[in-house]
């Protein structure tokens, strides 16, 4: 019995997405060494779950620089394996960018062992990498769907995506302080100040799920956050105000934190606490 | 059974709505002039009767409380406090009766039960619509008086703009929100909406303005003033039958899905892993994570269920929650109050509890699925295996199938072993002979199944 050694680097997906969000593809990718011409990939919800995803593949070997030694660990391929599959059928159809999947990668060729095994979180956001010649995965070179336009700057789009869920946690933030004010100082000039700042927080969103396929975990944490410092926020006017208005306001955001609580579990997402921007 | 409680809730409106205009034109209104001070020297002063007949050791603290509140009230007030006394003994005996009858109901079809939900019978959803109908029902005319009354002493600029925005933004400020309240108990009596966490949000962070909802939350916010100026008194631990007051500096939380303030430890905790007032809960520290207690309650667990508490004081009302209170003297996990707050611990956190539930708040309990596949006779090389599976499951018929398939010594088959292994029925080619092991499992949506597997025969 040889040992041949393996590991996982990266587990993602690339576009076309279904709707824009669902991933349709599964890739996940790692190093081998070059005594394992075949590997079991199997890739599930937990260690001990049944695989949603399992193939065998075979890993693309180039040829060896003369004089150099192939059992050199330096000499260790990167592989990919790719898994197609419809996100409209179950139990696919629970997929979804950021998830945490378990991966497990075996030696299937007899004789050889060698195993690999983690948790990895499904990313959206790069290419695949290259297989072969010992390369490491590559960079992310953006998931834009493809615009048709020159992107002018020298950061990928996908790097944009990050600022974009700024300025949406800003907006949404900004319209709960209007509403909580316009609750407290109830003026047709307010009003309209707060429809104003709803809009810009619409507005914020679409740009930020047209432009980024941004995860559940990240669109209801944003709302979460929002929602809890508005909850702050509108107690603190109301007491300044003495308005019976701002503590209803309050108590509304309170309810839409609650729900975006909801939704986070139901993902499985970790939930933001009160305080700096979390992401 | 939903019909049951609709007709419950229907009856329980009338009478809560009763009540509560009895309130508002016979204690209320003549109070206007000073109606805080009089209705929560009023509350306090029958709340603090009925509490020297549970805590025997606070009875001199409570009549210091009585005494006080009785001056307040009686002595500039008169007959208001009378009428306040005689409606609230008429309400708080229609909710005993209620509350009992739906507890006998309960009892009675739960004899041979030892664990897990309680069946619903049309006795406990009558009675439980009755509950929320007496709530929601009391709710309505006393929001409204009081969203008048908080509009001319709070916010006055809301009554000035009536002139400039006409009739109808009066009526909404004062109408929209009491009805809105109103709707989300009487929603209560939908149980997938009781049991939607969104729903439980709103009507745990609204609670905090419903009348039949704050005598709770105010006790609950006089023991956290408390808890917090024994920490800064360092006020040395004492105990008394029923209670413990310890040292330990009160640690606070919030929890968010309710809108309910936890206090862990401090100076007042009962004689229990916790107790709730309301929308505040208070946590023993000392009884939680202990490794040799063959429960291992964990903080979180020990929330979840008091959090139940805090959507039972919302939907049911203070009076619910003393008769709940009473009642768990004697039957203790058992009492109904709280085996609807159990049922909120089924969706929390923490490991599995022996104790009964009614499924109110928490989702119903789920049965594990059952994979189900066909015996298959020993068949020649060559031959195409046909295997179909089924899930038994008695509360969904769909669900997600799972095969794996395990090898003998000399196969050269290579995985994916099936084109597709999440269809109900999957085949395959044996390559040599010997032993193949087939295995299925089934999810139902909320869990696996255990592994069923099936032994393949492959002979020359």
């Amino acid at each position: 019995m040889t040992a041949a050694r393996l590991s996982l680097a990266q587990l993602g997906s690339e576009p076309p997405y279904l709707n824009a969000v669902q991933p349709q593809i599964l890739w996940v990718s790692g190093k081998v060494s070059r005594n394992c011409a075949k590997l079991r990939v199997r890739v599930g919800l937990a260690p001990n779950a049944a695989p949603l995803f399992e193939g065998d593949f075979e890993p693309n070997f180039p040829t060896v620089a003369p004089g150099s030694d192939p059992n050199d660990p330096q000499n260790d391929v990167a592989w990919t394996a790719s898994f197609p599959f419809d996100p409209t059928l179950p139990p696919f159809n629970i997929v979804y960018c950021g998830m945490s999947l378990h991966v497990e990668v075996h030696s299937a060729v007899p004789g050889v062992t060698g195993a690999a095994d983690d948790t990895l979180s499904l990313s959206c956001k790069g290419a695949p990498p290259q297989p072969g010649g010992g390369s490491t995965p590559g960079t992310p070179q953006g998931g834009n769907g493809g615009s048709g336009w020159n992107w002018p700057f020298d950061s990928p789009p996908s790097i944009m995506c990050r600022y974009f869920r700024g300025a949406y946690g800003i907006a949404l933030t900004a319209a709960f302080f209007m509403i909580a004010w316009a609750a407290c100082y109830p003026t047709p000039d307010n009003f309209l100040y707060a429809w104003a700042a709803i809009g810009g927080a619409v507005s914020a969103l679409v740009v930020w799920r047209g432009w980024c396929a941004p995860t559940p975990c990240e669109k209801w944490g944003v709302v979460c956050w929002a929602a809890k410092n508005g909850v702050i926020a509108a107690i603190a006017l109301a007491l300044i105000a003495m308005s019976a208005g701002g503590l209803i306001a309050a108590a509304l955001f309170g309810a839409v934190a609650a729900w975006a609580i909801a939704k986070l579990d139901q993902y499985r997402c970790p939930i933001p606490g009160l305080g700096p921007w979390p992401y | 059974m939903g019909g049951w409680v609709a007709l419950g809730a229907a009856v329980g409106n009338m009478f809560g709505v009763l009540f509560g205009v009895a309130y508002c034109v016979l204690v209320l209104t003549p109070l206007f002039g000073q109606p805080l001070v009089a209705l929560v020297a009023s509350t306090v002063a029958a709340a603090a009767t009925l509490f020297s007949f549970l805590q025997p050791a606070l009875a001199p603290l409570l009549a210091l409380v009585n005494a006080t509140a009785a001056a307040v009230a009686v002595l500039p007030l008169g007959p208001p406090l009378v009428a306040f006394v005689l409606i609230l003994l008429v309400q708080l005996s229609v909710t005993a009766f209620v509350y009992l009858w739906t507890e006998g109901a309960m009892l009675g079809v739960a004899g041979g039960v030892t664990a897990g939900p309680i069946p619903d019978s049309p006795g406990q959803a009558l009675g439980r619509g009755l509950l929320f109908g007496l709530c929601a029902g009391a709710n309505l005319p006393l929001m409204i008086w009081f969203a008048g009354a908080a509009s001319l002493v709070l916010s006055p600029a809301v009554l000035a703009l009536g002139p400039v925005l006409g009739l109808g933004w009066l009526l909404i400020v004062l109408g929209v929100f009491p009805v809105f309240c109103w709707l989300l108990v009487n929603f209560a009596s939908i149980t997938p909406l009781a049991r939607s966490p969104i729903f439980q949000g709103f009507l745990g962070w609204f609670a905090w303005f419903m009348p039949m909802a704050v005598p709770n939350t105010l006790l609950g916010l006089a023991i956290f003033v408390l808890n917090r100026l024994a920490a800064l008194a360092s006020l040395p631990p004492v105990t008394v039958p029923g209670m413990v007051f310890n040292s330990a500096p009160p640690m606070t939380r919030f929890d968010w899905r309710t809108g309910t303030v936890i206090t862990v430890g401090g100076w007042m905790v009962a004689n229990a892993d916790g107790y709730n007032n309301g929308n505040f809960v208070y946590v023993d520290m000392a009884k939680t994570d202990f490794p040799d207690s063959p429960r291992s309650v964990t903080i979180s667990s020990i929330v979840w269920h008091e959090t139940g508490h805090t959507l039972d004081n919302a939907a049911f009302g203070w009076m619910f929650q003393l008769v709940c209170m009473l009642s768990s003297k004697s039957l203790g996990a058992s009492a109904y109050g709280e085996r609807t707050a159990e049922g909120r611990r089924r969706i929390g956190t923490g490991p599995p509890s022996p104790r009964k539930y009614v499924p109110l708040w928490g989702l119903a309990q789920n049965t594990q699925p059952v994979a189900v596949v066909n015996a298959v006779a020993p068949v020649v090389l060559g031959s195409v295996v046909t295997l179909v599976g089924a899930m038994n499951d008695p509360e969904s018929a769909a669900g997600s199938f799972f095969w794996d398939l395990g090898l003998p010594t000399g196969s050269m088959l290579s995985a994916p072993f099936f084109p597709n292994p999440h269809l109900s029925s999957v085949s395959f080619t044996p390559d040599v002979v010997g032993n193949y092991v087939v295995g299925l499992v089934v999810n139902d949506g909320i869990e696996n199944s255990a592994n069923n597997n099936v032994t393949v025969v492959v002979t020359p």
